[in-house]
């Protein structure tokens, strides 16, 4: 498709039998200069026509010698002004000037200089007045350079020196039809309007199909619109979400703001572990205690005392319900997973559960640490699950979230025994990095909850350093700092 | 968890085998602490539960029997003795506890000495809880006069404690002397203090605070005397053994203490293994594994425990006196695992079925944000903790009753979210370098009052030179028919809605949310100087309405 203006370039360049130059072309299409030379590069990028440039040294006059060919050179100047009898400083020479003239001139054999009282008086002599009326070889050769005439060396350099002339390097640039160009003009050539924006009146009368549309710069830069989107982090929680429903987990749910019951000692934390201190864990200050159901709490504090009426030692220490009682906010979405646990009848297994919510951690905020984040947790309630088929759901979940070489390593869980930590290899770092823990709740924690002792595998695997490792960030707290320029030109999620 | 440096040197020495790094990394990572490097010294990370495994002597103790170089328990050697004490009724109220023993015979070279200190400090620091439930003294046998007696005195009573070249009152102790300071909290309700003192009138120690300079041990001692006490008597006793075990290793001799307590004569150290049975079946069904009696025996004495019997299924485990951690059997299956090795289990995805499936609110929810994003608007995500200046001061809305925490450590984040609203203008004024408009929304928790009642939000706002109150109910309007849901308005007053531009949006009578031109009072106080309309809503509460039609 040619643009209007190529069609007429080519249509000129058809006329002169296939060759031409730009100022020519200008001349007959009438364009701009500016726009022949950017229709040619066009035409040439679709191999049309060749642009033929070389250099070529070309004299010119400076500004000096345009200024002299129009009103004469000084020293004609200078003994035009003797004839007229027009004072030395009436002449519109410079001093400087005045002096190269006045040396031309005496040089030249035109002017007698006398003494007179301390001044010089000037006089032309014949030669002097002839020359008024004869062009000097200087004059001749300025006028043949303007008209780009051959000039004598000689002259030339006496010009230089007197800085009228100077010598510029021009491109001269020859156009010829190729052999597709030459085509296209035998099919023939018609111009018709071209036009910047299609309008709805076009389309209504049809006029569309009498314009061309101009041709846009397809390369040019433009203002980019960025989409609106889903905050990122809630990308990356729908990606884990659908690897959980995948993978049949049901999904479970429960407060944020719970008792100390829930988040510890139903998960048989003892009263005095560490993770339960101050500096760890959120405290609500108003309203500071919650209900527990008695039955639960009886049974949960037997466990703790001495182990209920399962053939465990329990911790051996007086538990208190008061402490159970305090509001906390939860430090792990686990209590979720025991207080699902709480509801299920032995009709319900087996069954698999998961959830994704907020826990906090009283740290103090920096670029490492956030004092609350995104877990993750998942539960399989399976009379015949097993330590192996907790390795296998591991595996595959990991598989699903792009972790193709992990590890398995014995660990601690106040909460789960066997305990294991996952590792997955990091090949840029080439060491192996912690990504989650796992285990099978221990019956301390299951009996009281579902009345018998039934294997529960429990995992719980962080995503905040792959949804890191994705977005490209470098501190954690850019994810919670709704910054509006940098979410936008962050990438879209698109694991999965 | 705590964190132990081992002399490689000294390891290997104990371990009685040459290792290369890379057998020894991998062997400490499998047998359940996080390995932190093998060179230029060893470096663990003890879990809570192995408190065994803090010391030296213990770490490598265990080793060895993973590693197949011994099996078995170490069997421990106590002489009976005549040493004694008592324990006087008093401290039942202060620290009730105490045991101790005797070590004679010990050679005092540099790596015993720093042996020794070190698992006194972790054990004070984790298993021991800074000292509170567990507190350890070691003194020097020969300086001592026994019997002894553990007992409590009043604070104007005084001693020379460590380092120290004078009498100090336990008063002047727990004000000046720095350890004394350091933990003066843990005896800061009692009248009286717990003291061990000998039968020439010589305090041996203050637990758990500090020794007497008269019993310190030097260069020259041989013979030691432990003390331990505490608020938890399994705990002191598990402490007591774990440092004999150090100490026997080494080639110290234990002789027994005998305690004298409300009449009754305790033996220490009680070095004695406590027996669990363990039924294979049950170790078998955990695990998915098919081992036999002698498989299991074998892989248990890999874990250093002693069988006493092994027949019909069932096993009679010996518990070393050291370990903490064992409180049923489901401890002794963790151990078969470890020994069996996690590297050698079969990972198995069994043939179940489950259905996957999602809360109906998470779909809602995830609509909603389709829509918002359909809108046009950019989802943020705040903090779910923020503060009463955000929620309350800048907003107008002082009749708000907010849920806080007691002891947030970020003062700026200690009070939970009670509106998205605050938050959402919060956002806009860390954006006004950004061009206009911005139109942004947050669906997330929020708590509105200490009735603790957890909701779903969503807040919505458009910002721009020309943001009002027309374009706002637009968006609404939008937003709702997407839902097929009708709703009707009526004209309220909120502190930070410009008064006549505000109202409650109400579905079926219900008041599900509020939406109007942010005062710009409000916007003043945000320092936000470019108009803003907004609403917000209770999702939670609209989802209740037509929870049936989602759920299909």
């Amino acid at each position: 498709m040619l643009s209007k203006q190529e069609k007429i370039i080519l249509k000129v360049l058809g006329d002169l039998k296939g060759e031409s130059n730009p100022d020519e072309i200008a001349k007959i299409s009438e364009l701009p200069e500016v726009a022949v030379m950017r229709t040619l590069l066009y035409l040439s990028s679709k191999e049309l026509v060749i642009v033929d440039e070389k250099g070529v040294s070309n004299l010119a006059l400076t500004n000096e010698g345009k200024t002299s060919l129009a009103n004469g050179l000084i020293e004609k100047i200078f003994i035009k002004g003797i004839k007229d009898k027009l004072p030395l400083n009436e002449l519109g020479l410079s001093e400087e000037e005045k002096n190269i003239a006045i040396g031309i001139a005496r040089r030249n054999g035109w002017i007698a200089i006398e003494k007179i009282n301390n001044s010089l008086s000037f006089s032309l002599t014949d030669k002097g007045k002839a020359a008024l009326n004869e062009k000097t070889p200087e004059e001749t050769a300025l006028e043949d350079i303007s008209k780009k005439r051959i000039v004598n060396d000689n002259l030339v350099n006496l010009l230089a020196k007197r800085k009228l002339v100077e010598k510029k390097l021009d491109t001269v640039r020859k156009i010829f039809l190729t052999e597709l160009g030459k085509k296209e003009v035998l099919k023939g050539i018609e111009i018709t309007d071209e036009i910047s924006e299609l309008t709805p009146d076009m389309l209504k009368n049809q006029n569309w199909r009498n314009i061309t549309l101009k041709k846009f710069d397809v390369y040019s830069d433009v203002k980019i619109f960025y989409p609106s989107r889903k905050h990122f982090v809630n990308q990356a929680i729908e990606y884990i979400r659908k690897i959980w429903l995948e993978m049949g987990f049901k999904e479970m749910s429960g407060p944020m703001i719970d008792t100390s019951f829930w988040v510890f000692d139903a998960l048989f934390q003892p009263q005095d572990h560490p993770a339960r201190d101050m500096q760890d864990t959120f405290f609500i200050d108003s309203p500071r205690f919650g209900q527990i159901d008695p039955k639960l709490s009886n049974k949960i504090c037997a466990m703790h005392e001495h182990g209920g009426d399962i053939n465990s030692k329990g911790w051996g220490y007086k538990w208190d319900k008061r402490i159970s009682e305090e509001y906390v906010l939860r430090t792990h979405t686990t209590s979720l997973s025991v207080r699902t646990l709480s509801t299920l009848k032995p009709e319900d297994l087996p069954v698999k559960f998961f959830s994704v919510g907020k826990v906090f951690r009283n740290e103090k905020l920096d670029w490492k640490h956030l004092f609350e984040f995104y877990q993750t947790d998942g539960i399989v309630v399976d009379e015949d699950a097993n330590f192996k088929h907790l390795l296998g759901y591991l595996k595959r979940f990991l598989n699903k979230m792009g972790h193709s070489k992990i590890r398995f390593r014995p660990a601690y869980f106040p909460y789960t025994e066997p305990s294991i930590e996952v590792d997955i290899y990091n090949k840029n770092k080439g060491e192996w990095v912690e990504l989650l823990g796992a285990g099978i709740f221990r019956p301390e924690v299951v009996v009281p909850l579902l009345g018998k002792d039934i294997p529960v595998l429990a995992w719980g695997p962080g995503f905040g350093r792959i949804m890191m490792e994705y977005y490209g960030l470098t501190d954690i707290r850019q994810k919670y700092m709704n910054d509006l320029d940098m979410m936008k030109k962050l990438p879209i999620w698109i694991k999965g | 968890m705590p964190t132990v440096n081992f002399d490689k040197n000294e390891f290997i020495s104990l371990l009685g085998k040459a290792v290369d790094d890379q057998t020894l990394s991998d062997r400490i990572s499998m047998i359940g602490t996080d390995l932190e490097k093998v060179n230029p010294e060893i470096v663990v990370e003890v879990f809570p539960d192995r408190p065994d495994l803090l010391s030296i002597e213990g770490f490598t103790n265990a080793l060895k029997g993973f590693m197949g170089i011994e099996k078995g328990p170490i069997e421990f050697n106590v002489h009976t003795s005549s040493y004694e004490g008592a324990v006087d009724p008093k401290v039942k109220s202060v620290r009730p506890f105490a045991v101790g023993a005797i070590v004679k015979g010990i050679k005092f070279d540099d790596d015993t000495i720093r042996s020794l200190m070190q698992i006194q400090e972790k054990l004070h620091i984790t298993h021991g809880r800074n000292r509170k439930k567990v507190a350890i003294g070691v003194h020097d046998l020969d300086t001592i006069k026994f019997p002894i007696k553990y007992t409590t005195m009043p604070r104007d009573f005084s001693f020379i404690p460590l380092e120290f070249d004078k009498n100090l009152t336990i008063e002047e102790i727990l004000r000046t002397h720095p350890k004394g300071v350091a933990y003066a909290q843990l005896l800061s309700e009692f009248k009286e203090c717990p003291i061990w003192i000998d039968n020439n009138g010589q305090v041996l120690s203050m637990p758990p605070i500090i020794n007497a300079d008269h019993t310190k041990v030097t260069e020259k001692t041989k013979n030691l005397f432990l003390d331990i006490t505490g608020t938890h008597r399994k705990s002191i006793e598990y402490a007591l053994n774990i440092i004999l075990m150090g100490l026997f290793i080494r080639g110290g001799e234990i002789h027994s203490l005998k305690l004298n307590e409300d009449g009754k004569d305790w033996i220490y150290p009680n070095l004695n293994r406590e027996k669990i049975e363990l039924e294979l079946s049950y170790s078998n069904k955990i695990l998915g594994l098919n081992l036999s009696e002698d498989e299991t025996a074998e892989l248990l004495m890999k874990m250093r425990y002693g069988i006493s019997s092994k027949s019909k299924g069932k096993l009679v485990v010996e518990i070393p006196p050291y370990r903490a951690d064992i409180l049923h059997p489901i401890d002794l299956v963790e151990d078969v695992s470890i020994a069996y090795g996690f590297e050698n289990f079969i990972p198995e995805i069994p043939k179940i079925a489950t259905i996957g499936q999602e809360n109906s609110i998470e779909v809602f929810i995830r609509k909603i944000e389709e829509v918002m994003v359909g809108f046009n608007f950019f989802e943020v995500k705040n903090y779910i903790l923020s503060n009463e200046d955000v929620l309350i001061t800048k907003m107008l809305d002082n009749k708000r009753k907010l849920v806080k925490t007691r002891n947030a450590v970020n003062t700026e984040f200690d009070t939970v979210r009670s509106s998205l609203l605050p938050l959402i203008l919060k956002t806009l004024v860390s954006n006004t370098h950004y061009e206009y408009p911005q139109n942004i929304f947050e669906v997330g928790v929020v708590v509105p009052d200490q009735n603790l009642i957890e909701k779903q939000y969503l807040s919505c706002a458009i910002c721009h030179p020309k943001a009002n109150f027309s374009e706002i109910k637009g968006v609404f309007n939008g937003l709702l028919s997407s839902f097929g849901l009708q709703y009707s308005v009526k004209e309220g007053e909120y502190p930070y809605f410009i008064g006549g531009r505000a109202c409650s949006l109400e579905i079926d009578g219900l008041a599900i949310g509020k939406m109007g031109e942010i005062n710009p009072e409000v916007l003043y106080n945000f320092k936000l100087e470019m108009p803003v309309s907004a609403f917000e809503i209770d999702l939670s509460a609209i989802f209740d309405l037509f929870k049936e039609k989602i759920q299909g």
